[in-house]
């Protein structure tokens, strides 16, 4: 079903409106959720979820995720955020343990993916020898 | 052995780790050759994407939020939440001399089980044609070895020629004959199938090696059971190669075998893509589609090299009808059509050529001298042949000139007859139209032209072979050649005549 533009633009206008310094605001959310309530059923379910997930992914780009080999110290993920933090605000780390990676970190926020494990490396190696 | 190990260790020494930025997304949905992608932010279109385990797509559908992506090769192995990561590269295939005799897939690798295609050089899928001031206009023929195409609707070199037609009406033969009889001009021959049976293609195969015309052809294949994406693809890989061979000064012919089952894996791919439809169910864009495609076809400049790439497009219709969308589309891009009819073709005209329709825009101009002084006597006999054929019933009550004509021209059709994978060389079909065209088989029944052809180039090659290899040479029919056709013609004519009467009155007692 084709959602009217104007509608599109109203839940892009929400979720900006949610968002102050890259956290949430509550107050405004539910706000949002009930204004949004008020619509049509058929729309409102539509907005709703339209809603839900740009506020994910507004979220996400805000979220630090770091996976490792070992579990780093706080002082370590505060060294990685103030990093990140130059180019993006993060209100969130997420940390994930991941042996898969064979060493080193691999840092992810939004779409974005820093790759600084030994898998990476030894990728690299691998395509230098395949060519 | 030990020399290539030395080779990597020093390319792993030299080699500089650097933190490898990404950007990625996850695939949301997947069907049939189509992914829809949440992230990549930093996409740019047509970019090559990396879905891993070896698998790539290309970004084709840039929206607010997700990616609608083409996947090439086992789409069965992305999942719903498949990592994907962007590459920075565009689509490229490989190129080069290598790829010579082997039978390859939409994206360059090899299927005829002869090993790996070693080539370094990669050329980008998707090219912009070459500008204004690359190019220059047609002048060097392109011999098909076909009498009827050669004389009537002569191709240039950087052409752009349709070959048109219902289902079984000779196409793929025409441009078959055409590859076969460049074995020995040093044209390099692509043929893209699209969408045909793999065994079709197999009989191809072995049909090009009996020529001997596989040592100078590159078949690049998307058969029916290929991926749509893999069938869209599959002309424009075909087209990088024979860019390739242009730049480096060659000429290439390139066949699109046929362009509208690629319209179709064009309109597949769209409407996954979930892109509007217009005419046809064909997305709004199927005509930059094609003419984006057939402009890549050119002839440079010598100072860009002087290479050609001739492009032989094939459009199959469904009931001769070509005002159908795909069809008009195609015949306004190309430089003129080779009209095949199912009528002709089951009444023994092969090939089943409608020289009343079919056209060359820019061929003439490239035309030997030799050719054009045959061909202009024969496209006006063959012209009032058309317009008199309908009273050929009444031919008793007929003049003698209107009988004349139309006689004329039944000889002329016959000669222009000829079975398949059999080119004729140039300087045959020189002397062949010139003896009908002046009258010198006006005598012979209409059922014994092709064998008085046949007999005349035969004792030609046997007795007169430097005449046949002065036309070959000079390319023009001066009029010493002239006499000595006359005069040969005259003889045989004759003798012919002798030996079909001897024949007869044979037969009678």
């Amino acid at each position: 079903m084709k959602k009217s533009k104007l509608l599109r633009k109203t839940i892009t206008k929400l979720v900006e409106a949610s968002f102050k310094d890259g956290k949430t605001v509550e107050s405004q959310v539910s706000r949002s959720i009930t204004m949004l309530k008020t619509l049509p059923k058929y729309e409102a379910i539509w907005a709703l979820t339209e809603y839900l997930k740009e506020l994910k992914r507004k979220q996400r780009q805000h979220t630090m995720y770091i996976e490792t080999v070992i579990p780093l110290s706080p002082i370590q993920i505060k060294k990685a955020k103030r990093m990140v933090e130059k180019k993006v605000k993060i209100t969130k780390v997420l940390t994930a343990i991941n042996p898969g990676i064979l060493g080193g970190f691999k840092l992810r926020v939004g779409d974005e993916v820093w790759d600084e494990s030994l898998l990476g490396k030894l990728n690299q190696i691998r395509k230098v020898i395949r060519n | 052995m030990a020399d290539l190990i030395k080779q990597i260790e020093k390319e792993i020494q030299g080699l500089k780790f650097k933190a490898q930025k990404e950007n990625v997304g996850a695939v949301v949905e997947v069907g049939d050759g189509v992914a829809r992608i949440e992230g990549l932010s930093e996409v740019q279109y047509s970019e090559l994407l990396d879905f891993g385990q070896g698998v790539y797509g290309l970004a084709l559908n840039l929206e607010q939020y997700s990616v609608g992506a083409v996947i090439f090769g086992d789409f069965t192995k992305v999942k719903q939440g498949t990592e994907v990561k962007t590459t920075g590269k565009i689509l490229e295939v490989p190129v080069g001399e290598a790829l010579v005799g082997r039978v390859i897939d939409a994206l360059g690798q090899p299927v005829d089980g002869k090993g790996p295609v070693k080539e370094k050089t990669h050329y980008p899928v998707e090219k912009i044609a070459p500008g204004v001031i690359t190019r220059q206009s047609v002048d060097t023929p392109l011999q098909t070895g076909i009498k009827a195409i050669d004389g009537l609707i002569p191709i240039g070199r950087g052409q752009r020629e349709l070959i048109i037609g219902d289902r079984n009406t000779g196409k793929t033969t025409i441009a078959i004959d055409t590859i076969i009889n460049q074995k020995d001009s040093g044209v390099i021959c692509i043929y893209v199938a699209i969408g045909q049976k793999i065994s079709k293609v197999t009989q191809l195969v072995a049909k090009l090696t009996e020529a001997d015309a596989l040592k100078n052809t590159i078949i690049v294949v998307a058969a029916a059971s290929d991926s749509a994406t893999m069938q869209y693809l599959a002309p424009y890989s075909g087209c990088a190669m024979g860019e390739y061979f242009m730049d480096q000064g060659k000429d290439v012919l390139i066949v699109y075998d046929d362009l509208s089952k690629h319209a179709w894996a064009y309109r597949q791919m769209s409407l996954l893509l979930r892109r509007p439809s217009g005419r046809e169910a064909y997305p709004g864009d199927v005509f930059y589609l094609h003419s984006r495609l057939l402009e890549r076809a050119a002839k440079l400049n010598k100072e860009h090299g002087g290479g050609s790439l001739t492009a032989l497009p094939v459009i199959e219709t469904q009931a001769n009808d070509v005002s159908a969308y795909i069809p008009t589309n195609v015949i306004s891009i190309t430089d003129g059509q080779i009209y095949l009819e199912t009528d002709l073709f089951y009444a023994g005209v092969r090939p089943a050529l409608n020289v009343g329709i079919s056209v060359s825009r820019v061929g003439g101009a490239a035309q030997t001298k030799a050719m054009k002084q045959v061909s202009g006597r024969l496209k006006l006999d063959l012209a009032q042949f058309r317009e008199l054929q309908a009273f050929a019933q009444f031919a008793s009550d007929l003049d003698p000139e209107t009988r004349t004509q139309i006689e004329r021209g039944r000889r002329i059709t016959e000669v222009l007859k000829q079975p398949a994978y059999s080119p004729v060389p140039v300087e045959e079909q020189v002397v062949a139209l010139w003896a009908v065209t002046n009258g010198y088989m006006d005598e012979v029944e209409v059922d014994k032209v092709r064998e008085f052809e046949q007999k005349y180039i035969a004792q030609l090659k046997l007795r007169e072979k430097k005449l046949l290899g002065e036309i070959a040479s000079k390319k023009e029919l001066d009029e010493k050649i002239i006499k000595l056709l006359e005069k040969s013609a005259k003889e045989f004519a004759e003798s012919f005549k002798r030996v079909v009467k001897k024949g007869t009155s044979k037969n009678n007692g």
